[in-house]
Protein backbone atom coordinates (compact mmCIF):
# COMPACT_ATOMS: atom_id res chain seq x y z
CA UNK A 1 0.00 0.00 0.00
CA UNK A 2 1.56 3.43 -0.77
CA UNK A 3 1.54 5.92 2.13
CA UNK A 4 1.28 8.74 0.06
CA UNK A 5 -3.22 7.36 -0.33
CA UNK A 6 -3.20 8.91 3.09
CA UNK A 7 -2.26 11.94 2.57
CA UNK A 8 -5.99 13.27 1.36
CA UNK A 9 -7.01 11.72 4.55
CA UNK A 10 -4.24 13.56 6.62
CA UNK A 11 -5.36 16.91 5.22
CA UNK A 12 -8.97 16.53 5.52
CA UNK A 13 -8.70 15.43 8.82
CA UNK A 14 -6.58 18.14 10.22
CA UNK A 15 -9.22 20.42 8.58
CA UNK A 16 -11.78 18.50 10.66
CA UNK A 17 -9.81 18.84 13.46
CA UNK A 18 -9.03 22.30 13.38
CA UNK A 19 -12.53 23.93 13.74
CA UNK A 20 -13.40 22.31 17.25
CA UNK A 21 -9.28 22.52 18.50
CA UNK A 22 -9.91 26.51 17.75
CA UNK A 23 -13.69 27.12 18.92
CA UNK A 24 -12.56 25.04 22.47
CA UNK A 25 -9.33 25.92 22.41
CA UNK A 26 -7.35 22.38 22.49
CA UNK A 27 -3.55 23.26 23.11
CA UNK A 28 -1.43 21.44 24.70
CA UNK A 29 1.07 24.49 25.73
CA UNK A 30 0.82 27.99 25.22
CA UNK A 31 3.79 30.72 24.54
CA UNK A 32 3.85 34.44 26.03
CA UNK A 33 5.74 36.40 23.23
CA UNK A 34 5.95 39.05 26.08
CA UNK A 35 7.74 37.08 28.32
CA UNK A 36 9.06 34.68 26.47
CA UNK A 37 7.84 31.91 28.23
CA UNK A 38 6.27 28.36 27.17
CA UNK A 39 3.39 26.92 29.25
CA UNK A 40 1.22 23.92 29.15
CA UNK A 41 -1.97 24.05 28.99
CA UNK A 42 -4.02 27.55 27.99
CA UNK A 43 -2.73 29.75 30.42
CA UNK A 44 -2.92 33.09 29.91
CA UNK A 45 -0.52 35.41 31.83
CA UNK A 46 1.44 39.15 31.24
CA UNK A 47 0.40 40.25 27.65
CA UNK A 48 -0.96 38.49 24.58
CA UNK A 49 -0.58 34.38 24.90
CA UNK A 50 -0.52 32.51 21.41
CA UNK A 51 -2.38 29.27 21.52
CA UNK A 52 -1.82 28.56 17.96
CA UNK A 53 1.64 27.14 17.76
CA UNK A 54 -0.09 24.31 20.26
CA UNK A 55 -3.31 24.38 18.20
CA UNK A 56 -1.06 22.86 14.97
CA UNK A 57 0.13 19.94 17.42
CA UNK A 58 -3.00 19.10 18.10
CA UNK A 59 -4.43 18.93 15.07
CA UNK A 60 -1.27 17.05 13.43
CA UNK A 61 -1.46 14.83 16.00
CA UNK A 62 -5.00 14.06 15.19
CA UNK A 63 -5.02 13.86 11.55
CA UNK A 64 -1.72 11.57 11.81
CA UNK A 65 -4.16 8.94 14.15
CA UNK A 66 -6.42 9.92 11.34
CA UNK A 67 -4.20 9.10 8.37
CA UNK A 68 -3.10 5.47 10.78
CA UNK A 69 -6.76 4.47 11.34
CA UNK A 70 -7.52 5.27 7.39
CA UNK A 71 -4.17 2.81 6.90
CA UNK A 72 -6.53 0.16 8.25
CA UNK A 73 -9.64 0.49 5.73
CA UNK A 74 -9.09 -1.76 2.63
CA UNK A 75 -8.19 0.27 -0.70
CA UNK A 76 -11.76 -0.77 -2.41
CA UNK A 77 -13.80 0.80 0.31
CA UNK A 78 -11.30 3.86 0.39
CA UNK A 79 -11.63 4.76 -3.14
CA UNK A 80 -15.79 4.75 -2.55
CA UNK A 81 -15.14 7.87 0.00
CA UNK A 82 -15.63 11.19 -2.75
CA UNK A 83 -12.03 12.30 -3.04
CA UNK A 84 -13.85 16.03 -2.91
CA UNK A 85 -14.22 16.13 0.63
CA UNK A 86 -10.12 17.32 0.68
CA UNK A 87 -11.00 20.69 -0.54
CA UNK A 88 -15.31 20.58 0.73
CA UNK A 89 -13.83 20.12 4.79
CA UNK A 90 -11.03 22.94 4.23
CA UNK A 91 -13.41 25.22 2.75
CA UNK A 92 -16.48 24.42 5.03
CA UNK A 93 -14.02 24.93 8.13
CA UNK A 94 -13.43 28.48 6.87
CA UNK A 95 -17.12 29.09 6.37
CA UNK A 96 -17.25 28.21 10.41
CA UNK A 97 -14.12 30.54 10.73
CA UNK A 98 -15.60 33.71 9.46
CA UNK A 99 -18.74 32.91 11.03
CA UNK A 100 -16.49 33.64 14.69
CA UNK A 101 -14.68 36.12 13.27
CA UNK A 102 -17.57 38.07 12.54
CA UNK A 103 -17.47 40.60 15.56
CA UNK A 104 -14.38 41.92 13.79
CA UNK A 105 -16.73 42.92 10.92
CA UNK A 106 -20.01 43.84 12.55
CA UNK A 107 -17.80 46.18 15.07
CA UNK B 1 14.32 45.47 15.91
CA UNK B 2 16.09 45.13 12.22
CA UNK B 3 16.14 41.70 12.16
CA UNK B 4 11.89 41.50 12.52
CA UNK B 5 12.04 43.64 9.81
CA UNK B 6 14.73 41.92 7.43
CA UNK B 7 12.64 38.90 8.23
CA UNK B 8 9.13 40.29 7.06
CA UNK B 9 11.26 41.61 4.08
CA UNK B 10 12.33 37.76 3.44
CA UNK B 11 8.97 36.67 4.24
CA UNK B 12 7.67 38.98 1.67
CA UNK B 13 9.82 37.97 -1.03
CA UNK B 14 8.88 34.30 -0.60
CA UNK B 15 5.55 35.30 -0.73
CA UNK B 16 6.03 37.24 -3.96
CA UNK B 17 7.73 34.12 -5.74
CA UNK B 18 4.69 32.17 -4.65
CA UNK B 19 2.00 34.49 -5.73
CA UNK B 20 3.72 34.30 -8.83
CA UNK B 21 3.66 30.39 -9.31
CA UNK B 22 0.32 29.50 -7.60
CA UNK B 23 -1.12 31.86 -10.02
CA UNK B 24 0.35 30.35 -13.01
CA UNK B 25 -0.70 27.35 -12.29
CA UNK B 26 -4.55 27.95 -10.64
CA UNK B 27 -4.59 29.88 -13.98
CA UNK B 28 -3.58 26.73 -16.23
CA UNK B 29 -6.05 24.60 -14.57
CA UNK B 30 -8.83 26.77 -14.59
CA UNK B 31 -8.25 27.81 -18.53
CA UNK B 32 -6.00 26.25 -19.80
CA UNK B 33 -3.90 26.27 -23.12
CA UNK B 34 -2.50 22.88 -25.12
CA UNK B 35 -1.54 25.15 -27.65
CA UNK B 36 1.58 27.06 -28.30
CA UNK B 37 0.36 30.58 -28.32
CA UNK B 38 2.60 33.75 -29.04
CA UNK B 39 0.36 35.64 -27.11
CA UNK B 40 1.44 36.77 -23.15
CA UNK B 41 -1.99 34.96 -21.85
CA UNK B 42 -1.93 32.18 -23.76
CA UNK B 43 1.53 31.51 -22.85
CA UNK B 44 0.50 32.14 -19.03
CA UNK B 45 -2.32 29.90 -19.43
CA UNK B 46 -0.22 27.24 -21.35
CA UNK B 47 2.45 26.32 -17.71
CA UNK B 48 3.00 22.75 -17.72
CA UNK B 49 1.34 23.15 -13.89
CA UNK B 50 3.04 19.59 -12.76
CA UNK B 51 6.62 21.23 -13.09
CA UNK B 52 5.28 23.75 -10.71
CA UNK B 53 4.19 21.43 -7.76
CA UNK B 54 7.72 21.08 -5.84
CA UNK B 55 8.55 24.68 -6.06
CA UNK B 56 4.83 25.70 -4.93
CA UNK B 57 5.14 23.56 -1.38
CA UNK B 58 8.64 24.21 -0.93
CA UNK B 59 7.79 28.33 -0.99
CA UNK B 60 4.71 27.97 0.54
CA UNK B 61 6.48 25.93 3.73
CA UNK B 62 9.01 28.88 3.51
CA UNK B 63 7.21 32.16 3.42
CA UNK B 64 4.68 30.22 6.36
CA UNK B 65 7.73 29.16 8.64
CA UNK B 66 9.03 32.50 8.21
CA UNK B 67 5.23 34.00 8.80
CA UNK B 68 5.13 31.73 11.79
CA UNK B 69 8.60 33.32 13.09
CA UNK B 70 7.33 36.95 12.84
CA UNK B 71 3.98 36.30 14.41
CA UNK B 72 5.05 36.90 18.08
CA UNK B 73 6.19 40.16 16.77
CA UNK B 74 3.19 41.04 15.18
CA UNK B 75 1.12 39.83 18.54
CA UNK B 76 2.97 42.08 20.78
CA UNK B 77 3.83 45.39 18.50
CA UNK B 78 1.03 45.31 15.89
CA UNK B 79 -1.84 43.94 17.09
CA UNK B 80 -2.29 45.92 20.43
CA UNK B 81 -1.84 49.07 17.82
CA UNK B 82 -4.58 47.87 15.14
CA UNK B 83 -6.96 47.51 18.30
CA UNK B 84 -6.32 50.86 19.95
CA UNK B 85 -6.78 52.54 16.65
CA UNK B 86 -9.86 50.23 16.33
CA UNK B 87 -8.90 48.76 13.31
CA UNK B 88 -11.30 45.55 13.79
CA UNK B 89 -11.17 44.70 10.24
CA UNK B 90 -7.80 44.48 9.37
CA UNK B 91 -7.07 42.53 12.35
CA UNK B 92 -9.92 40.16 12.15
CA UNK B 93 -9.03 39.89 8.59
CA UNK B 94 -5.12 38.86 9.46
CA UNK B 95 -6.77 36.15 11.74
CA UNK B 96 -8.85 34.82 9.37
CA UNK B 97 -5.27 34.90 7.16
CA UNK B 98 -3.70 33.11 9.91
CA UNK B 99 -6.10 30.11 9.88
CA UNK B 100 -6.34 30.19 5.91
CA UNK B 101 -2.81 29.71 5.81
CA UNK B 102 -2.78 26.83 8.54
CA UNK B 103 -5.65 24.97 6.12
CA UNK B 104 -3.61 25.66 2.86
CA UNK B 105 0.05 24.41 4.58
CA UNK B 106 -1.86 21.28 5.78
CA UNK B 107 -3.76 20.93 2.37
CA UNK B 108 -0.28 20.58 0.80
CA UNK B 109 0.34 16.58 0.92
CA UNK B 110 -2.84 16.29 -0.63
CA UNK B 111 -2.03 18.91 -3.43
CA UNK B 112 1.45 16.76 -3.80
CA UNK B 113 -0.64 13.48 -4.36
CA UNK B 114 -3.48 14.78 -6.79
CA UNK B 115 -0.81 16.13 -8.96
CA UNK B 116 1.81 13.13 -8.82
CA UNK B 117 -1.01 10.64 -8.66
CA UNK B 118 -3.23 12.31 -11.64
CA UNK B 119 -6.37 10.28 -12.84
CA UNK B 120 -9.15 11.33 -14.33
CA UNK B 121 -11.80 10.91 -11.48
CA UNK B 122 -9.50 13.61 -9.61
CA UNK B 123 -9.15 15.99 -12.06
CA UNK B 124 -11.65 18.24 -10.46
CA UNK B 125 -10.27 17.71 -6.54
CA UNK B 126 -7.15 18.44 -7.73
CA UNK B 127 -8.04 21.59 -9.52
CA UNK B 128 -10.10 22.98 -6.16
CA UNK B 129 -7.28 22.43 -4.08
CA UNK B 130 -5.02 24.17 -6.49
CA UNK B 131 -7.69 26.90 -6.47
CA UNK B 132 -8.32 26.96 -2.78
CA UNK B 133 -4.23 27.46 -2.54
CA UNK B 134 -3.89 30.42 -4.90
CA UNK B 135 -6.99 31.85 -3.18
CA UNK B 136 -5.29 31.32 -0.01
CA UNK B 137 -1.89 32.61 -1.06
CA UNK B 138 -3.72 36.18 -2.51
CA UNK B 139 -5.85 36.64 0.65
CA UNK B 140 -2.77 35.92 2.97
CA UNK B 141 -0.86 38.37 0.46
CA UNK B 142 -3.53 41.35 0.39
CA UNK B 143 -4.08 41.51 4.64
CA UNK B 144 -0.42 40.85 5.11
CA UNK B 145 0.51 44.06 2.58
CA UNK B 146 -2.33 46.06 3.99
CA UNK B 147 -1.09 45.44 7.68
CA UNK B 148 2.69 46.23 6.49
CA UNK B 149 1.35 49.53 4.98
CA UNK B 150 -0.39 50.18 8.88
CA UNK B 151 1.70 49.28 10.95
CA UNK B 152 5.17 47.46 9.28
CA UNK B 153 8.71 47.89 7.40
CA UNK B 154 10.97 50.74 9.27
CA UNK B 155 7.95 51.48 12.54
Amino acid sequence: MKIARLFPVFSAAFAAIYAPALYYNWTPFTYQPATMEWNWGAVTKQGPPMFWYGLLVTCFVGACAAAALAALVPERVARRVWPGLTWLVPVAVLVFIAYILRPYYTH
Amino acid sequence: MILWSVLLLVHMLFAVALIGAITHQAVSVCWPNSGRSKSFVGAFRGVNGMTYVNAIIVLFLITAVLGAIIYPNYRINVRPVLHSFRFYKPEGSFEFKEHAVTLGAALLPAYWYFWRYPVDGNRGTRNAVTIFLALTVWWAFLVGHVINNIRGFGS
